[in-house]
């Protein structure tokens, strides 16, 4: 009875709640201990914003921040040597309640942890603990987040590991992870985030240790979950291919700073940042015949490439950290102070040079106006 | 399963997947398990140490010079009252004991289709601390109540007849309360509960029933020679504290009839004026005249009441025998008093006349008890502070390993040569100090691998799905890095027992209690003479107990160790 209401209450809210971003990340700045160095500024001024029932895909080369980003809201950057510089990551809760992730102690994380948003990692090869067998690992992460009997965990263990395909699931549940497969594990993996139910799931890089086949699975029993259970998902990846099938929303990454945030099809209709142009020009089609593939240098390094934003007459210029900055920069005295997220279109967002035309922008984090379409959930 | 014959040789992956040749899931320690018992010499040391943990439980029932049973007889020989002796002076450890190793192998070997091996030893362990924790409380309770300086409302709740078991209810009580709140691991929990209260009821019984201690002395022979009792006696008819002084170093199957022909023989020596023992020959030279028979009486009163039946009547019988002219010499005599029946000192007795084979029995519990809770005490201060230390690093690190560099710097053997001369004598005493600063290794060899062990990515993971410290730390990073710590330790379970050895070698043992060393330590006697079968027995044990554990914890190491897995494979 009290769960009907619950539910009744859900249904109520819920379409007030799905026009609130989920999760805002504003400003982030983390650096890391380098020893004697300097320290190292692995991400500076980052923004983005998930919205509930989106995938908000995070793109970008290897070290560019991705990862970090995802970890911060987690607080799993080991601190030492990491340490959060600035800014915050605004999380909705279910009550409408909004806290600030990187500022909440280890206890109140506890509760978001797996509870409200849930990880998977890179590595499904070692991401299990080989001294328990699957069952145990899942059933724990049940217990502690809901309020069941071992045997009911059990249940709810066994009802995840179908859910993701798992064949054979009551036999399964107690074989260790050294009986199975890579994508198995990933599955599993999968069902451990899931099974707690969470509001949130970051996937950092889920597919990139499967081949293709397997990758299309779970990238498809991610879309199926999503749509399923009202999630919203951050899904970090290399891999264009998976951006354009599964994101909603795609967040470039460069250098541990955001140079492009756009709806899907405005991304890949009109990339407006030369990187973004480049990483798309990249990619090889089918219907051409090419002795060799454009490569991003080749299009960063034209200066024509930075000379095509709206507004480019008045100086408004794509931020790239190889060129040299435009002769009217306006460096503000603040970290990534020559650095501004503007909106040049609806949205889209480009990451420009503080020049004199935008002197006196704010950075803000993305507000889309973009919507998933409410999906009758089951 | 089916049987080897009908399983094909090799299998692929589908005819796997149709559940062809599939092979149930074996957990880490299963593995690890199966691999140290497929060597020869863990498996001997294995041996080893089960027949030695066979003799700490037993040995109250196997060595005591209290008789199974006493029938006790009225002035014409007919049968009394029956008692049994030995189960009175059973302490309440060793009923606890006993108890113990009789159903832990019961449990484990009763087919109980739910419970799986791992699940059945962690009941057994679990139920065995229960056990342990109201056997030391009843032991603390008991001692101040029965102090000698308690005070009055002491002593009148003692005098009070239901006392011993009020109390021991309450004990066992509270001894049980977080066993029925900690988890171990077993999924019905309702049934877990009455496995709680199955062994507090059990507590009970026994802690009221062996509250104190009784009082012993060992006149049961006298009295057997004396016909008023009868009685049937264990295999070893010796307490390790019966002293008899007219045994006093006999070598190994001597009896009390040998000491007493050696004290005549003695006497014959001195007679004759020879320098050395008489030989048989010489004995057959020696006739008997009458003044041998009174030398024989003499010598009979030290060791009338180590024998069960009246010596003098067969000095009697030695006399007629005399008389009719059957016995003629002093060797006759000898074969005579030889051929009669007299409990047998297997391994021979020590300084104090106390039976040598009776405490090799009973000093397997020492030795089985300081090494493993001396080390378990090592082991749980060590990966506490490793753990911590290699978790959070930084200045946590810093601080706790200066501490562990303190530790590090005290030598062990002689703080514990120091703290005999001024803390009680106590095994309890011994145990804690070798526990308590004998940690530093394992909580090196933790911290190391928690160091690793952070940045993988399962304990992220663990981290991620919002798991408590404790459970990320000692669930789920502890079982992936305790293994240096297991092999670490079952090499300091045999350091400790050398320890020991070496205190009760030196005399700074624990006093009343039967040791390995403190036997030992005898083999010298006080004319600097070899006794060897003091040196002999002891030493074996002492050494085949520490080359044991070596040899497990080697085959345990080979076992766990990735590199050398590979090796093999």
């Amino acid at each position: 009875m009290t769960q009907a209401t619950s539910e009744e209450k859900q249904s109520a809210t819920k379409s007030v709640i799905a026009e609130q971003p989920i999760m805002q990340v504003n400003n982030l700045a983390v650096s890391f201990d380098n020893g004697s160095g300097p320290r190292i500024q692995a991400v500076d001024g980052v923004r983005m914003t998930v919205y509930p029932r989106q995938t908000l895909a995070v793109v970008g080369e290897s070290g560019c921040g991705k990862s970090v980003t995802a970890m911060s809201s987690m607080q799993l950057i080991p601190r030492p040597p990491g340490r959060f510089d600035r800014g915050e990551i605004l999380y909705r809760l279910e009550d409408g309640n909004i806290v600030n992730l990187i500022e909440l102690s280890e206890a109140e994380m506890r509760n978001i942890r797996g509870n409200e948003i849930a990880m998977i990692f890179q590595e499904p090869m070692t991401s299990l603990n080989p001294v328990y067998t699957v069952g145990d690992q899942i059933i724990e992460a049940i217990t502690l987040h809901q309020n069941v009997t071992a045997k009911e965990a059990m249940q709810i263990a066994i009802e995840a590991m179908d859910a993701v395909g798992i064949p054979d699931p009551e036999g399964r549940i107690k074989a260790y992870p050294h009986q199975f497969s890579g994508g198995m594990r990933q599955r599993v993996m999968i069902a451990m985030a899931l099974a707690c139910q969470p509001r949130l799931l970051l996937a950092d890089e889920p597919t990139t240790a499967l081949d293709v086949t397997i990758q299309a699975q779970i990238l498809e029993l991610l879309q199926d979950l999503k749509s399923k259970r009202d999630m919203a998902v951050m899904l970090i990846t290399h891999d264009l291919g998976v951006v354009a099938e599964n994101a909603d929303v795609v967040c470039v990454m460069y250098a541990g700073r955001v140079v492009e945030f756009a709806s899907v099809y405005d991304l890949f209709a009109n990339p407006m940042h030369p990187y973004t142009h480049g990483l798309l020009a990249s990619i090889p089609t089918l219907h051409t015949k090419l002795d060799r593939l454009t490569t991003i240098t080749e299009i960063v390094d034209d200066p024509a490439q930075f000379k095509m934003l709206p507004g480019a007459d008045a100086g408004i210029t794509p931020w790239w950290p190889w060129n040299e900055p435009p002769k009217d920069l306006c460096k503000r005295d603040e970290p990534a102070g020559d650095y501004v997220l503007r909106k040049v279109a609806d949205n889209h967002w480009v990451g420009v040079w503080r020049t004199e035309a935008v002197k006196n922008d704010e950075s803000a984090s993305p507000e889309l106006t973009f919507r998933v379409v409410d999906q009758p959930s089951d | 399963m089916s049987s080897a014959s009908s399983q094909p040789e090799s299998v692929t992956g589908v005819q796997l997947a149709q559940g062809i040749g599939h092979q149930p899931a074996q957990g880490f320690w299963t593995e690890a398990f199966g691999q140290v018992i497929r060597r020869p010499a863990a498996v001997l040391g294995l041996i080893w140490i089960a027949i030695v943990a066979f003799f700490a439980i037993f040995s109250p029932v196997l060595a005591s010079g209290h008789p199974i049973l006493v029938r006790a007889l009225d002035e014409s020989g007919g049968r009394e009252a029956l008692s049994s002796p030995m189960l009175r002076m059973l302490t309440l450890a060793d009923v606890v004991l006993i108890v113990w190793g009789i159903w832990a192998p019961v449990l484990l070997f009763m087919p109980i289709k739910k419970l799986n091996v791992g699940e059945k030893l962690r009941l057994i362990v679990a139920g065995g601390v229960q056990l342990a924790i109201g056997v030391v409380f009843v032991g603390i309770i008991a001692g101040i109540f029965g102090a000698r300086d308690a005070s009055d409302w002491m002593r009148s709740w003692e005098q009070w007849g239901a006392f011993p078991w009020v109390a021991s209810a309450i004990i066992a009580l509270i001894s049980s309360v977080p066993f029925v709140l900690i988890s171990i691991g077993v999924y019905k929990s309702s049934w877990r509960v009455v496995y709680v209260c199955v062994i507090l009821m059990l507590m009970v019984v026994l802690g009221g029933w062996k509250w104190s201690p009784n009082t012993s002395n060992f006149t049961y022979r006298a009295e057997q020679s004396n016909q008023a009792i009868e009685a049937t006696y264990t295999i070893v008819p010796f307490s390790p504290n019966q002293s008899e002084t007219a045994m006093y170093n006999r070598a190994p199957l001597s009896t009390p009839l040998d000491s007493m022909w050696d004290r005549l023989a003695e006497q014959e020596r001195i007679k004759t004026g020879q320098m050395a023992n008489l030989s048989n020959d010489q004995l057959s030279d020696i006739l008997i005249v009458d003044q041998t028979f009174d030398s024989l009486r003499r010598v009979s009163g030290s060791v009338d009441d180590l024998l069960s039946y009246p010596v003098l009547d067969l000095i009697s019988e030695i006399e007629t025998g005399w008389k009719d002219g059957q016995l003629v010499t002093l060797l006759d005599v000898k074969e005579r008093i030889k051929s009669e029946s007299a409990p047998m000192h297997v391994m021979g007795t020590d300084t104090l006349g106390q039976d040598v084979l009776a405490q090799m029995f009973h000093a397997c519990r020492l030795s089985i008890s300081i090494g493993f809770v001396s080390t378990g005490i090592a082991v749980v201060i060590g990966v506490t502070i490793g753990a911590l230390m290699g978790y959070f690093g930084g200045w946590v690190d810093m601080l706790l390993y200066r501490v562990v560099e303190i530790f590090m710097a005290i030598p062990v053997l002689f703080l514990l040569i120091v703290a005999a001369s001024v803390l009680p004598r106590n095994i309890y005493f011994m145990m804690a100090i070798i526990g308590c600063f004998t940690w530093t290794g394992a909580a090196r060899f933790v911290r190391a691998e928690f160091m690793k062990l952070r940045e993988t990515d399962y304990v992220q993971a663990a981290k991620a799905v919002g798991l408590p410290l404790w459970s990320i730390l000692f669930k789920h990073m502890l079982p992936n890095g305790v293994t240096p710590v297991l092999v670490d330790s079952s090499f300091a379970i045999a350091a400790a027992i050398l320890i020991e050895a070496i205190l009760s070698f030196l005399g700074l043992g624990p006093s009343g209690q039967a040791s390995w060393g403190k036997l030992l330590s005898n083999a010298s006697g006080e004319t600097s003479d070899f006794i060897w079968w003091l040196a002999i027995f002891p030493g074996a044990a002492i050494f085949l107990t520490t080359m044991a554990y070596n040899l497990i914890g080697e085959a345990l190491r080979d076992a766990i160790d990735p590199k050398l897995k590979k090796a093999r494979v």
